[in-house]
């Protein structure tokens, strides 16, 4: 009897450091924690999670800092993605975010534009173009919806639009 | 197989049961018309079982009912069951088929598991002698007689007969155990009848289209290798003898071809059917059970996931590399 | 010449009763052209608009068919109503002059004049078709007249009864693409009809090739296969040489350049078990499809109606559906046509019949079962064009062939948007780097200058706020939201 436990306990062991010691010849993908939760966010860089940009987001969740449910236009596809990634439940979208809406894109009115520049430094992605005194005009293709751009004009001429289909269906 | 005019369950399950008439007929003929009470028992127990379970899980009971597996469930397993089993006996192995091995699993389309083997499994698990033993077949009453006592195949007489004799696969192995051969000869002749029926039944599934050809070939091929190996190295019964007794046949042309149970892939499809010949072969040479059909089934049915995986991850290969 | 082609995949297309062909065209009381407000050229209701106006300002161009009022202007819609009630040819005045030169860039911005879109159900700008192809001669001109979904047969009537608009078209499109080979595909029923036409077509260099009467045999991926041009699921015929235009569009084509018309009518199929006379019938773009039903004494369609046939349909809406130049044939199917749905009984029938050899059964299970989209990718869903075999074939009912469209919708999307994230992850790094830079040299300039009055950019914004806010209560209360 004492003889079958020393002998278990001895197969066990052994099984324990050779996985350990595989663990270490086989080390981990180099993609970091942080950089493999940001590739799952939809890089809006919107800052309605709280954080300035999907980055920040991704290094608050890998540090454990912050819940996997802020992500508004992210929407529940990628709090499902976060928790399949991350091993933790599901949840729904946090109540203190801005409600998910349909994507959308700015839009700047022209005929109000007074081409102060104040829009273009607030755009996380450059997707405004323009110059003092010229027109400012939305680029549609890199324009991720964000509202960054509507609160500095001081004109208030940038609307929010439905954004284009993306997909060529055919 | 590209005809829409059977796109239904029923367009499925109707053509089998059709099917299994000549099968009917010659157990009729044979062992008297118990078989055709136990085979309406079965089904309608199972058709009564299924609705119950059904309801109890809140599903459209008429659809479901209509589409005919549950009733198929209940045929094969009328028919594989000695016809003189006890209907509570019946009973419990067709609630077990349709409440557990079906409906536990997911109800149509999700079981794993043969329903009516497992059924099958059951009881010739917990009423060994009830299941396997036949009334001796009424043409050669006389001829068995004495052999019953010389094979030393003392049984319970359960039938109305009053002798009740065991399968020719048992007096197969029991001859191979030095017995008389004679008995096993005269039992050969009537399971001959009844293989040529199910074979019958499974031609006319072949040309109506509802099953594939490849299944049956392939348990086929899988007996036929494997007893022809033993025959020619072990001393075992030629193939000809697997073929034609017990539910060979039955099996080939319908109870390996349940599309649920089954794997999908064709080359899956041939290890499948070749697996269950080999098995049944192998236990009924080597096993306790006088036939190998069910656990062959079974034990085919838990390996059809990983035989599609294997399959399929063939077809996932990126072939196209633009 | 003559080709019998078997087609192994797809299935056998059940036998439907012969069409009545209405000789008349119809023209409807409203026509109906979905034009987005910003889009329209400037009309009032009550005015009258010519033959011929273009009614949309940018984009697409639409034409007015016919001589008609502006009835009204709806948010989605412009509403016509035609003055003529018996027209004998289509506009009798063409919109353009009839094209002299013939070379492909000429062709190409002439069939974008006009308009032309893709007749054969998918409406796919034919002129985007043509500035896609590489230069130099095309080997193959694949004209498709098989029309083989079950029951219709529009493109038959145009063959037998405009052969030679069909014929023209033809020579200009061999003549600006220098064809090697052009073929006209059709079925076995329209052979003589095809055989005219290409008799028609100059040069003999036009061969008819008869399809089995086998759904779906005008697949142009299925044609283009049994021609000896087998496509991979990700290429589009082009890349293999082969351009595919349906024989509608072909005629049209052919009117634009040869006579300057643009399209104004298209015959249609009207068919299904709720038709108790199916018809082929030359209408007028732009007639709402309940005119056309109703014109046919077609009254019960409470179980909806379609583009498309018994196996592959798009639903109408019919408050504002009309008729355009994709609408190949109404749909309407009886009443509790709906299969009862029971779950996969693993059976393996769909997969032989799928013409795209798709693993339609694996697919199915991995949606079902949530998996994540590049599993689904990975077996080429996106390689499904909806031809509906696998629904027809299958016991359960499953609707298999909207799961496996739906699946391919979503994964375009999903790779669409991982390619604008990618975009918009490397412009915000830059930006946050350029940011980063800004205010390194900005403080360093400060330092060497000296302080100036304290103003950081901190204090800068903090006063731009106030102004703002000084602003805003001087405005009595308008919101501006913060």
């Amino acid at each position: 009897m004492a003889l079958a436990i020393l002998a278990l306990t001895c197969m066990a062991a052994l099984a324990g450091a050779g996985l350990m010691l595989l663990a270490r010849l086989c080390p981990r993908d180099d993609k970091s924690l942080s950089a493999q939760i940001d590739a799952l966010l939809p890089q809006t860089q919107c800052a309605q999670c709280g954080f300035p940009g999907c980055a920040p987001y991704a290094a608050a969740i890998a540090a454990n800092e912050t819940d996997i449910n802020r992500c508004p236009p992210g929407g529940n596809a990628t709090v499902i993605a976060l928790a399949a990634l991350l091993g933790t439940p599901a949840r729904a979208i946090a109540a203190d975010v801005p409600v998910p809406v349909a994507p959308q894109i700015a839009f700047i009115d022209e005929a109000a534009c007074i081409g102060c520049t104040l829009c273009l430094a607030p755009c996380p992605v450059d997707a405004i173009v323009g110059a003092q005194r010229m027109m400012h005009t939305v680029l549609i293709d890199n324009c991720t919806g964000c509202e960054l751009c509507v609160e500095p004009c001081p004109v208030d001429c940038i609307i929010m639009v439905p954004a284009p289909a993306r997909v060529n269906l055919w | 197989m590209t005809s829409p005019a059977q796109a239904s369950v029923t367009g499925l399950m109707l053509p089998v049961m059709l099917a299994l008439i000549p099968a009917v007929m010659v157990q009729v003929w044979l062992f008297g018309f118990d078989v055709i009470v136990t085979v309406l028992v079965a089904i309608t127990s199972a058709l009564v079982i299924e609705a119950l379970v059904l309801r109890w899980r809140n599903l459209p009971v008429r659809a479901a009912l209509a589409d005919g597996s549950a009733a198929v469930t209940g045929a094969l397993l009328g028919l594989a069951v000695a016809p003189q089993l006890g209907t509570l006996e019946l009973l419990v192995g067709v609630a077990f088929a349709i409440a557990v091995a079906k409906h536990c699993y997911g109800g149509l389309g999700r079981n794993l598991f043969n329903p009516a083997m497992a059924g099958y499994a059951l009881l010739i698990v917990s009423f060994p002698a009830a299941i396997a033993v036949w009334p001796v077949p009424g043409l050669l009453e006389s001829a068995v007689d004495g052999m019953v006592g010389a094979a030393g195949l003392d049984v319970d007489a359960l039938s109305i007969d009053g002798i009740s004799a065991a399968t020719p696969l048992d007096t197969a192995r029991a001859s191979a155990r030095g017995a008389s051969a004679t008995a096993h000869v005269a039992h050969t002749h009537a399971w001959m009848w009844v293989n040529a029926a199910w074979l019958v039944g499974g031609i006319g599934l072949l040309a109506h289209r509802t099953i594939t050809w490849l299944i049956p070939a392939s348990v086929v091929a899988g007996i036929v290798l494997v007893a022809g190996v033993l025959w020619a190295t072990a001393g075992g019964a030629t193939p000809w003898v697997h073929l034609s007794s017990g539910a060979s046949m039955a099996c080939a042309f319908f109870i390996a071809t349940d599309p649920v149970s089954a794997p999908r892939d064709k080359r899956a499809l041939l290890v499948y059917g070749m697996m269950i010949g080999a098995i049944t072969v192998l236990i009924r040479e080597y096993g306790a059970y006088p036939d190998g059909v069910a656990f062959a089934v079974l034990l085919a049915n838990s390996c059809a996931p990983l035989l599609d995986r294997a399959t399929l991850y063939l077809i996932t290969q990126p072939v196209d590399k633009s | 010449m003559v080709n019998a082609s078997a087609l192994p995949q797809g299935i056998a297309v059940p036998s439907v009763p012969a069409l009545r062909h209405i000789d008349k065209r119809f023209i409807p009381a409203e026509l109906w052209f979905a034009i987005a407000p910003a889009e329209r050229i400037e009309m009032t209701p009550g005015q009258q608009i010519a033959e011929g106006t273009r009614l949309s300002l940018a984009g697409q161009p639409i034409y007015a068919p016919v001589t008609a009022v502006v009835m009204r202007l709806e948010t989605d819609k412009v509403v016509l109503k035609p003055l003529q009630t018996q027209v004998e040819a289509p506009l009798t005045t063409p919109t353009f002059a009839p094209l002299a030169e013939r070379d492909k860039d000429a062709i190409i911005s002439r069939v974008r004049a006009a308009g032309i879109t893709g007749m054969g159900g998918a409406g796919f700008p034919a002129w985007r078709k043509l500035a896609a192809l590489p230069h130099g001669p095309m080997p193959l001109l694949l004209i498709n007249a098989v029309e083989c979904e079950p029951g219709c047969g529009a493109d038959a009537v145009l063959l037998e009864f405009e052969p030679d608009a069909v014929a023209h078209g033809m020579d200009v499109l061999a003549d600006a693409l220098q064809a090697t080979q052009v073929v006209l595909a059709c079925k076995r029923s329209a052979l003589d009809a095809a055989t005219t036409v290409t008799r028609l077509s100059s040069g003999q260099r036009a061969r008819t090739v008869v399809m089995d009467d086998r759904y779906p045999a005008g697949d142009e991926r299925v044609l283009c296969k049994q021609l000896g041009h087998s496509l991979t699921l990700k290429q589009r015929p082009v890349e293999r040489g082969v351009i595919v235009f349906n024989v509608a569009t072909v005629a049209a084509i052919g009117a634009a350049v040869c006579r300057g018309m643009v399209p104004t009518f298209r015959r249609i199929t009207v068919h299904g078990p709720g038709v108790a006379t199916p018809s082929v019938v030359e209408v007028m773009l732009g007639t709402p499809a309940a005119e056309v039903l109703a014109a046919l004494g077609v009254s019960d369609y409470s179980a909806g109606v379609a583009v498309g046939g018994a196996m592959m349909s798009q639903p109408l809406n019919l408050r504002e559906a009309a008729i355009g130049q994709s609408t190949t044939a109404l749909y309407v199917p009886a009443r509790h046509a709906q299969r009862a749905r029971a779950a996969c009984i693993n059976c393996g029938r769909c997969d032989p019949v799928c013409p795209q050899a798709l693993a339609v059964a694996r697919l199915y299970e991995l949606i079902e079962a949530a998996r994540p989209l590049e599993a689904v990718a990975a077996l080429d869903v996106q390689g499904c064009t909806g031809c509906g075999c696998c629904d027809a074939i299958c016991p359960s009912g499953i609707p298999l062939a909207a799961t496996l469209r739906d699946a391919r919708t979503a994964v375009l999307e999903q790779r669409a948007s991982a390619v604008s994230a990618a975009i918009a992850k490397a412009r915000s790094d830059s930006h946050v780097q350029r940011e980063r830079q800004r205010e390194a040299q900005r403080v360093s300039r400060l330092r060497q200058r000296g302080d100036s009055h304290g103003r950081t950019k901190d204090k800068v914004d903090a006063m731009l706020r106030a102004a703002r806010q000084r602003r805003n209560a001087a405005n009595d209360g308008s919101s501006h939201d913060a």
